[in-house]
């Protein structure tokens, strides 16, 4: 029988930044171009499977998903209280999105939320035009990576439409949970070889290495 | 005044529930029951009452609030809607539509962002250009320029386009305006949301009272009323249910207040009592965003019923209301007592 550990990931971020998106891509495999607003929050869970050499660590990721609307911000400690991830979402195409990062960062660690980690997420790649969508990028990735890093935050890009990195940054947040640590990033090809959809089988293989 | 040539072609779901002698039935109930004896074919009642509208209202208002709860025709739904909330006596809203539309919203880009995602399941708004999606967005951004202190919320564009299902775009701004001022909707959407914190607080009491056991898992769970019944009131349910049954809520609210909310909240949670007592916070938040979707005509009924039982009463609201605010300043004032003795501290 395998560890089973359960943690409680939090995904806050600007309205429209694409938070409600990924944990559907993530949890259903499928991707829709209109999801509803979030009005208070919605919630799921999925079991990522860990394996490293003989040991073997199942964690299950309780995902809380909140509403962007400013409005709402005052309801969030409800829903990111003992998170131990937050990820904050940002539509990479969108400067004011990006912008509000930072509050929510601010928000965490003025909450003093000291053991949630922090996953920075630039959504929506495909859309970008060196992926051949039609939008430049709003904000350029030397400069979100030297934010992240000032914060001890790891910073990751997704499209929840291509499927780009939605699986890599879950598999991420939990083996940092479990204290696993991942191989390089695999390259594009064998992603999204790993993405492929399981039908019967919501649990995924992830392989580690220390 | 009223057309009826944009209401929705698909017959409610809902219509075809047996047209119970509800005077017959229920005559202990004085404040909701008391009035003749309903039967008949709801049309012709209707008719009447809507012939000499005013004059029911005045002398009549109990005889209307149980017509509505008999049945709501759906060919006379768009002019009892308007009736109901009063938008029939604001034409200024209807003739000033147009040059609202001419004004520029700050809001503009926050609402087009919103509107493709409401309702995007459902055939008359997913598709692109739909007109009823063009009509929301004006309605969203005409309110946004009429009341500047609310602007635009998340989740008002739910309500805006379950009117546009029953009425042509000015008649449903002016009841959608009615909505928000009338029933208090606006006061929950300003921007600190503060009246929401205050429905939120008196949904909790209404649960302690009318069901402890829930009350106290609920609070062992630390399961906030804000977490799982905010976008219950935001939306009138429109978010969570499905658009068949967030009309016919419609109809009540727009008869009873928003009273009806705190009612069908209690009624849900009462109905899902038992398998709430066995989850935890994650459980039945997945639980909400289940059962409430595919809930079937018997269970709605079950619910109503259920609803317009329960002792809620404006007065008891009224009080909560006002504990709220006795706390609130107790809170703050204690606060402000810490701060004084941190000062003389230093």
């Amino acid at each position: 029988m395998d560890e089973v550990h359960t943690t409680k990931v939090v995904l806050l971020g600007r309205t429209g930044s694409g938070k409600t998106s990924l944990i559907v891509r993530y949890i259903s495999s499928v991707f829709s171009e209109n999801v509803k607003p979030t009005i208070g929050a919605a919630f799921s869970k999925k079991t990522v499977q860990l394996i490293h050499g003989e040991e073997r660590k199942q964690v299950v990721l309780a995902i809380w998903d909140t509403a962007g609307d400013e409005r709402y911000e005052s309801m969030a400690p409800l829903y990111y209280r003992n998170s131990s991830a937050a990820i904050i979402c940002f539509d990479l195409a969108d400067r004011q999105s990006y912008n509000k990062v930072d509050f929510w960062v601010k928000e965490l660690v003025e909450k003093v939320e000291q053991n949630c980690k922090l996953y920075i997420c630039g959504t929506k790649t495909d859309l970008l035009a060196e992926y051949g969508g039609p939008l430049k990028r709003a904000v350029g990735p030397t400069e979100v990576m030297a934010y992240a890093k000032k914060l001890n935050a790891k910073f990751v890009e997704t499209s929840s439409k291509s499927n780009y990195g939605i699986d890599d940054l879950f598999k991420l947040v939990a083996a940092d949970f479990a204290g696993f640590t991942l191989c390089e990033a695999p390259p594009i090809e064998d992603s999204l070889r790993l993405q492929e959809p399981n039908q019967t089988d919501v649990n995924e293989k992830s392989s580690c290495c220390f | 005044m009223a057309s009826t040539t944009n209401k929705s072609t698909s017959s409610n779901n809902f219509s075809h529930l047996p047209k119970r002698p509800l005077g017959k039935v229920r005559t202990d109930n004085s404040l909701f029951w008391s009035e003749e004896y309903i039967e008949g074919d709801p049309i012709d009642l209707w008719g009447r009452v809507i012939a000499d509208w005013d004059d029911c209202l005045k002398k009549r208002p109990k005889y209307i609030k149980k017509l509505v709860r008999y049945n709501i025709p759906q060919p006379l739904r768009c002019l009892l809607w308007q009736l109901l909330s009063g938008a029939d006596k604001q034409r200024y809203l209807i003739e000033g539509y147009a040059d609202l539309l001419k004004e520029t919203s700050p809001h503009e880009k926050t609402i087009r962002r919103d509107i493709d995602r409401t309702y995007p399941d459902h055939p008359k708004f997913s598709s692109p250009n739909s007109p009823l999606q063009e009509s929301m967005l004006n309605i969203m951004k005409a309110y946004s320029l009429y009341d500047k202190e609310v602007g635009y919320c998340q989740g008002n564009a739910f309500i805006a386009g379950l009117l546009l299902l029953e009425m042509p775009e000015e008649e449903a701004f002016a009841v959608f305006v009615q909505i928000m001022r009338k029933y208090n909707m606006r006061e929950l959407c300003k921007p600190n949301m503060a009246e929401l914190a205050v429905c939120m607080y008196q949904l909790e009491c209404l649960i302690e009272e009318l069901l402890p056991d829930l009350h106290v898992h609920f609070q062992a769970q630390g399961f906030r009323a804000s977490v799982y019944a905010s976008s219950w009131f935001l939306t009138l349910f429109a978010s969570t249910v499905s658009p068949d049954l967030a009309t016919r809520i419609m109809d009540f609210v727009l008869a009873e207040g928003l009273e009806f909310i705190f009612r069908l909240s209690l009624a849900i949670l009462s109905v899902c009592n038992k398998d709430l007592l066995k989850l935890d916070i994650e459980g039945m938040i997945m639980h909400f965003q289940k059962e409430l979707t595919k809930y079937d005509s018997i269970t709605v009924q079950v619910l109503f019923d259920m609803a317009f039982t329960l002792k809620i009463t404006p007065k008891k609201l009224k009080k909560l209301e006002k504990d709220y605010h006795t706390r609130k300043a107790k809170e703050t004032g204690d606060v402000e007592l810490m701060k004084v003795s941190l000062m003389k501290y230093k």
